[in-house]
C-alpha cells in the first residue's frame, strides 16, 4: 500500500511534458488518503510525506500541527485573567458561609449557655451543634406562628375606669359581612343591631374587637363600624397564634384574668382554645332580619350585673342552647319562682295578726322583681338619655381631631424646626390647637348670649 | 361569601385579570425606564431623546407581556391550589412559582424545566417569607395603647 502512495506520488511530481503525455490521467491526482484503507502508522507516513512535499513547495517547514476541529477546536476569544476582586467575592462568600454554619449551632452565649451545658453535660459538640440548631429553628418558626406581643393588651386601667369583664369579639360575619362582585368591589355590612351593641355593653364590659382580617382592611372598616371607640381595644391577624394553618385566638395572652373573659365568635376555630370561654354565634350571612346579636344583649348585660365570680360557669350552663331563648326561659322561671315565693309570704304574713312584726310597715302590692332587672331598667333608661349627646360630643371631638390633622398636614414644617425642636414649631401647634377649639368654645357662648 | 379571606384583593378567578394588568404595568414601566436610558444613552448627541423613544416603544411593551405572562400564569395556578387544597397558605404560592417556572421553561426540556421551577418556587417562598416578616415588622404599631384617662367618660355602671 505504501509503494502505491509512493508511485502515485512520484507520478504526481512528474514534469509537466508526462503530463502532456496522458493529460486525462495526470490531471486526475489519485493520492492515497488515510481514509480509504490505510492504518496507524502508514498513515503517519503519509503525513510525514504529505509533510515533506508542502515544505518543498512553500520553502519553509510548518512547526505546528493544525489546530484541533469540532469540539476541542479552541475559542477565538481572550480570555481576561480572572480579577483578584472575584477571588475576594469568592472569600466573602465562603467566610460568611461558615460563619453562618457556626453561629447556627453554636453554643448559646453567657448564662444560657452556662445552664445549657449543665442540661447536657456529656454531649460531643456534634451532636449539641445538632441539637442547637434544631431549638433554633423551632425558635424561629414559633415565633412567626406565635401572637406578636406576649401581652397583647395594655394593663387593666385603674377604678374606675376598668371594667370587670371583657367581651372579645369577632369582626367577620358576626358584626360584619363582606361581599364582593364585578360592579362593586368589595362591599361591608352591619349587622343590625351592631353598633347599638356596642354602645351599650360599653357600659358593662371592656369590649375587645378579635379579628382575623390583617389591620390594613380591618382598621379601616373598624373606623366606620366604631366611630366612636367603644371597643378601644382592636387586635388584628399578627395577634391570633397560627396553629395547624389556622388563626386561633389565644385568650391567655389577653393580659387579663381569664374567668372574667367572653369571647364571642361564629368560627369555632378560633375559641379552640379556651372552649370554655366562649360564646358560639351562628355566621351573618347578611340577612337583614337577624336579632341573635341584639339578642344577646340581656343575657351578657344580666351576667355583668348579677357580678358572676367566673363567667364560665353560666356560659357552660348555656353552652349549646340558642342563649336568647333560654335566657328568657331561665328569667320567666325565675320570676316565677320569686313569685310564687312572695304569695307564700304574702300568705303567712295575712297569718299573723301581730301589726308590729310585720316588716317595713308596708304590704307589698306587687310581686319582687329581680334585682338585675331592676338595675337594666335603670340603665336602659340611662343609656336612653345619655346616649345622644355622649354621641354627638364624641363626633364633635372626632370632628377636631380630624381638623386639626388636616391643618398639621397643610402647615409649614420648616427642616430649621425639625433640627432645633425636634418637630413642628410648639407654638404654631399650639395656635393652631386653639385655633381649633376657639370655635367651638364660640359656640356655647353665642348660644347663652341668644337667650 | 367570597372564599378569599384577603380583602386587599379581588376573589379568586378575578384576581387573576388584575395581577396580569398590574404585571404588565409593571413590566411596561420598568421597562420604560430601563430601556428609554437605554436608548438615550446609546444615541449621538442631539437625538437622545428620539431614540429613547424609539428604544423603549420597541422593548418596553414586549417586557410587560413577559410580566404578564409570568404573573398570569402564577395567579391562575395560585387560584388552582386555593381551590384544590381549600385552605388559604403560603404554600398556595410557593406551589404556584413552581409551576409557572416549570410551565414557562417546559420547552427546554425536562431538567431545564425543574431547575426553572425550583428558581421560581425559591423565588416565590423568599418573596413570601418576606412578606410574613415586614407583616410583623410594621404590626407594631398597631399595638393596642392604653386610652387617656380624661378622654374616656368613665361608664355609667360606676
Amino acid at each position: 500500500m505504501a509503494s502505491l502512495a509512493r508511485i502515485a506520488f512520484s507520478r504526481a511530481l512528474r514534469p509537466a511534458s508526462s503530463a502532456r503525455l496522458s493529460p486525462a490521467w495526470a490531471a486526475r491526482r489519485t493520492y492515497s488518503t488515510p481514509f480509504n484503507g490505510t492504518t496507524g502508522s502508514s498513515q503517519q507516513s503519509a503525513r510525514n510525506l504529505a509533510a515533506e512535499a508542502l515544505a518543498q513547495k512553500t520553502g519553509h517547514t510548518p512547526t505546528q500541527p493544525t489546530a484541533p476541529k469540532g469540539k476541542n477546536k479552541p475559542s477565538k476569544i481572550e480570555k481576561t485573567p480572572t480579577s483578584p476582586a472575584v477571588y475576594a467575592l469568592y472569600a466573602l462568600l465562603g467566610i460568611t458561609t461558615v460563619g453562618l454554619a457556626y453561629n447556627v449551632g453554636c453554643p448559646y452565649p453567657d448564662e444560657e449557655g452556662i445552664e445549657d451545658a449543665k442540661k447536657h453535660p456529656d454531649e460531643s459538640f456534634f451532636a449539641g451543634y445538632i441539637r442547637r440548631a434544631e431549638e433554633r429553628y423551632h425558635a424561629a418558626r414559633d415565633k412567626m406562628a406565635n401572637p406578636i406581643w406576649d401581652k397583647l393588651l395594655p394593663d387593666p386601667l385603674p377604678a374606675p375606669y376598668q371594667q370587670p369583664y371583657t367581651l372579645v369579639i369577632n369582626l367577620d360575619n358576626t358584626l360584619i359581612h363582606s361581599t364582593w362582585d364585578k360592579d362593586h368591589g368589595w362591599r361591608v355590612a352591619k349587622r343590625p343591631g351592631a353598633e347599638y351593641f356596642l354602645a351599650y355593653l360599653f357600659q358593662h364590659y371592656e369590649i375587645v374587637i378579635f379579628t382575623t382580617q390583617t389591620a390594613d382592611t380591618a382598621m379601616r372598616i373598624l373606623e366606620k363600624l366604631d366611630p366612636y371607640q367603644y371597643a378601644p381595644y382592636r387586635l388584628y391577624r399578627e395577634s391570633t397564634r397560627y396553629i395547624d394553618g389556622k388563626h386561633v385566638k389565644d385568650l391567655s395572652h389577653l393580659n387579663r384574668d381569664l374567668s372574667k373573659v367572653i369571647i364571642m365568635d361564629s368560627n369555632p376555630d378560633a375559641y379552640a382554645l379556651q372552649p370554655e370561654n366562649s360564646i358560639a354565634m351562628k355566621p351573618w350571612t347578611g340577612d337583614a332580619s337577624d336579632t341573635e346579636l341584639v339578642g344577646m344583649i340581656p343575657f351578657l348585660e344580666t351576667l355583668a350585673l348579677t357580678e358572676v365570680d367566673d363567667v364560665r360557669i353560666p356560659l357552660a350552663k348555656f353552652r349549646g342552647k340558642n342563649i336568647p331563648v333560654e335566657f328568657a326561659k331561665w328569667e320567666e322561671d325565675l320570676k316565677e319562682q320569686m313569685r310564687l315565693q312572695w304569695e307564700e309570704e304574702q300568705k303567712s304574713k295575712k297569718g299573723k295578726g301581730f301589726g308590729i312584726f310585720r316588716v317595713g310597715g308596708q304590704q307589698q302590692e306587687q310581686p319582687p322583681v329581680p334585682m338585675f332587672e331592676m338595675q337594666r331598667q335603670q340603665f336602659q333608661e340611662h343609656f336612653m338619655r345619655t346616649h345622644k349627646a355622649v354621641e354627638e360630643e364624641a363626633a364633635e371631638n372626632l370632628k377636631r381631631q380630624k381638623e386639626l390633622e388636616s391643618k398639621l398636614k397643610s402647615m409649614k414644617i420648616s427642616v430649621w424646626d425639625i433640627m432645633t425642636k425636634g418637630g413642628p414649631d410648639p407654638a404654631a401647634l399650639a395656635a393652631l390647637a386653639a385655633e381649633t377649639d376657639a370655635p367651638a368654645e364660640k359656640a356655647p357662648q353665642a348660644a347663652e348670649a341668644k337667650p | 361569601m367570597p372564599r378569599s379571606s384577603d380583602h386587599s384583593r379581588d376573589p379568586c378567578p378575578y384576581v387573576i385579570f388584575s395581577d396580569l394588568g398590574a404585571s404588565f404595568a409593571m413590566g411596561a414601566i420598568g421597562g420604560g425606564v430601563w430601556y428609554g436610558i437605554k436608548g438615550a444613552k446609546n444615541s449621538p448627541r442631539g437625538e437622545r431623546f428620539p431614540g429613547a423613544l424609539v428604544s423603549l416603544k420597541a422593548r418596553a411593551p414586549v417586557l410587560g407581556g413577559n410580566f404578564a405572562v409570568w404573573g398570569g400564569l402564577f395567579s391562575t395556578f395560585d387560584c388552582g391550589m386555593k381551590g384544590i387544597r381549600q385552605k388559604e397558605d403560603p404554600w398556595n404560592s410557593i406551589a404556584a412559582g413552581f409551576f409557572t417556572g416549570g410551565v414557562l421553561a417546559a420547552r427546554g426540556g425536562p431538567k431545564v424545566a425543574i431547575t426553572s421551577a425550583a428558581i421560581g418556587g425559591v423565588f416565590l417562598a423568599v418573596i413570601e417569607g418576606l412578606g410574613i416578616v415586614f407583616t410583623r415588622a410594621f404590626a407594631d404599631q398597631n399595638r393596642p395603647m392604653m386610652p387617656q384617662l380624661p378622654d374616656i367618660a368613665p361608664p355609667a355602671s360606676q
